[in-house]
């Protein structure tokens, strides 16, 4: 079937739309890029024609790999018009975050006890109310609203911390400023420019508990730190069960579901048991000489019910204490009423501990902006 | 026409290849379209798969200038763009203070003569055309990468004591990122994009025998199987091309034909950088990692 040059540009430009469709992000720019690849030529040669909207459209590892099977899809000759229209019509397919979320929670989907709990939570209206529910207490029909507030919330506020700045009228004189500015005086140098070394960031590492006592915290947790990784710089995340495991390379990831999944796949012991003090050991030992340093602060995330050495436990918080320029602890018991830390673990742990926080809600974990924003 | 550019594009690689730089097809496409649409080209991929080489290597085919901007934490204007030369003007206003107006004074001194051109401006005011390689961008600033924004789309750099300098002869840019942390949609609108995988093993094969051409072809292969299986293993920092030449490298030096248990003990360090890494391989069977994968 021969294309005229109309009909094609018609359907270079459905395709166009078609990826936008898809969450690429296509400027009016790029579409015209593509038109101009087009009029060089590319037209009949598959190959070339694939690999040129490729490095068009493309803008991520996630959207290149993506982009042949989209290319596939719409090109071939079983793609019909008809057919998009026909999805397009059909109801928005509900996020598969919903089902990695029952995958982590370990949830039937099911209404339970804790539904009766969570609707007496109280609030302004259903976001506040989400924001103040205990992770454990979310219902099935709330997950995924709560996945999107989190995605949300957590982005807001790791957007907040990043672009954090202070202004400042004291420090050193600034020489070539003030020498500049004197020159339109004749040399005489009436205004004074000072200059204040940039505050240096912060790095954050995390240690996240992902036992059994911890599961369905952790999900949320980690959440928190995926989204958090994407728009800092220096985040080193590692999990903790009965071994210690660096999982920051995963994270780096620009899509959180492969994310999850990767996770899923690469930590094995998931909701196992854990030996909190001898991994935080394995963590000085491999890892303390590139992770523990004035520069760092270290977030761990668990609920401090220790089934190991207690000894062991402490002498690693302290340690690790004494390294690094700020401990906390994110306990999601404390969001608990009456809530003492009398267990062994964190009995042993809390006179090391520079900050001590719940972290059992939404609420909770972005109250951590103001202690994360030196980071 | 269609003929032409596919021609176009062999003749790319053909070049590429005698430059010891092994292109597939993808790659040689898009190094194809940069040139055409003049628009920067941002590279992505892991560490050591040939980002960086790239730009070297067309610089060499263009036979021009290789213009390359280290990114770091903290870049800024005056190490990036441009910084006044402050002891050459103040030398001028003390020979001038008297025998010159104010006015007269400063048009003087903030002339381009008295401007030390750092990289991006070198790149956009030569009097040919160049390649600007900006190398590690993910490294800099969000501030910085937002100031790239005027140069990538407009290529033009704007200088409030001087007025906006626009390049003569757009520079072909070159951006290169490992992926430490999102770049911002802004930038990369305004780029070709082009994601480079780690090469398959056929392709890392040619690579090998490009700049080691006397090695045998049974060390060749097991050197990259294993490399290969190690990529696959997760490891704290996988091996890169540059590793698979350096251990075959010294593999070669040491006169050695069969590898080895020993073998691999001893020369971990040419292509594993990290602690825990060697200590893997180690404790793994070195057998383990010649079984031959699939790509």
């Amino acid at each position: 079937m021969q294309i005229t040059e109309e009909g094609f540009n018609e359907k270079l430009l459905h395709f166009v739309i078609y990826c936008r469709e898809r969450k690429f992000i296509i400027s009016p720019q790029q579409t015209l890029a593509v038109f101009q690849a087009a009029s060089l030529g590319f037209l009949c040669s598959r190959a070339t024609f694939k690999a040129g909207l490729k490095t068009i459209l493309c803008h991520s590892k996630s959207t290149a790999k993506r982009f042949n099977t989209l290319f596939d899809v719409f090109w071939s000759s079983a793609f019909t018009g008809r057919l998009e229209e026909e999805k397009r019509r059909l109801p928005p397919k509900k996020s598969t975050s919903l089902k990695s979320t029952l995958i982590w929670l370990g949830s039937s989907g099911t209404e339970n006890q804790n539904a009766k709990e969570s609707k007496q939570t109280k609030g302004a209206n259903s976001t506040e109310r989400l924001m103040q529910t205990d992770f454990t207490k979310i219902q099935f029909k709330d997950q995924h609203r709560m996945d999107q507030l989190c995605e949300a919330l957590y982005r807001q506020m790791s957007l907040r911390i990043k672009r954090r700045y202070k202004a400042s009228n004291r420090g050193v004189i600034n020489l070539k400023k003030t020498i500049r500015q004197g020159i339109s005086k004749g040399g005489l140098f009436l205004k004074r420019s000072y200059v204040k070394k940039k505050k240096e960031k912060r790095k954050i590492v995390f240690l996240l508990d992902v036992s059994g006592s911890m599961d369905v915290y952790s999900f949320y947790l980690l959440k928190f730190i995926i989204t958090l990784s994407k728009h800092l710089k220096h985040v080193a995340l590692f999990t903790m069960s009965t071994r210690l495991r660096k999982i920051s390379p995963i994270v780096s990831d620009d899509e959180e579901q492969k994310t999850l999944l990767k996770i899923s796949q690469e930590v094995k012991d998931w909701s196992g048991g854990t030996t909190i003090g001898t991994v935080m050991e394995t963590f000085i030992e491999q890892y303390g000489n590139s992770n523990l340093s004035q520069k760092h602060i270290v977030v761990v995330m668990s609920d401090g019910l220790e089934t190991g050495n207690v000894g062991i436990l402490k002498r690693a918080t302290q340690q690790i204490q004494k390294r690094c320029k700020t401990l906390i602890w994110l306990n999601p018991l404390k969001g608990m009423e009456n809530y003492q830390p009398i267990q062994k673990g964190m009995l042993n742990v809390m006179p090391h501990l520079d900050v001590f926080k719940a972290a059992h809600n939404l609420n909770s974990l972005l109250q951590l902006e103001q202690i994360l924003k030196d980071v | 026409m269609q003929q032409t550019i596919d021609n176009e594009i062999s003749d790319l690689i053909t070049r590429f290849d005698q430059q010891d730089y092994v292109l597939n097809h993808e790659l040689a496409t898009s190094l194809f379209l940069f040139q055409k649409l003049e628009k920067p080209l941002l590279i992505e991929g892991n560490p050591g798969v040939g980002k960086t080489a790239i730009a070297s290597v067309l610089a060499n085919l263009q036979t021009t200038e290789l213009i390359r901007l280290q990114c770091y934490e903290g870049l800024d204007v005056n190490a990036a763009v441009y910084e006044w030369n402050y002891q050459k003007q103040l030398l001028h206003i003390k020979l001038f203070e008297h025998k010159a107006q104010e006015t007269q004074l400063s048009e003087k001194i903030f002339g381009l003569e008295y401007l030390l051109k750092r990289p991006l401006l070198q790149a956009i005011t030569t009097e040919k055309k160049v390649v600007l390689l900006i190398d590690e961008i993910d490294r800099a600033d969000e501030e910085f990468e937002a100031y790239l924004l005027e140069l990538l789309s407009e290529f033009q750099i704007s200088i409030p004591e001087i007025g906006t300098i626009k390049a003569h002869y757009k520079p072909m840019v070159i951006l290169t990122s490992n992926q430490t942390r999102q770049l911002s949609d802004a930038l990369k609108r305004r780029c070709l994009y082009h994601w480079l995988e780690f090469p398959s093993k056929e392709k890392e094969l040619r690579i090998l025998k490009k700049h080691l051409p006397t090695i045998e072809d049974d060390l060749a292969h097991q050197v990259v199987t294993i490399i290969q299986n190690l990529r696959k293993a997760n490891l704290q920092k996988a091996p890169g091309i540059a590793e698979t030449i350096d251990w075959a490298k010294t593999l070669f030096l040491l006169n050695k034909n069969q590898i080895n248990q020993a073998l691999i003990r001893d020369t971990s360090g040419s292509f594993l950088k990290n602690k825990q890494d060697i200590k893997y391989l180690l404790s793994r069977p070195f057998e383990e990692f010649l079984i031959p994968i699939k790509n």
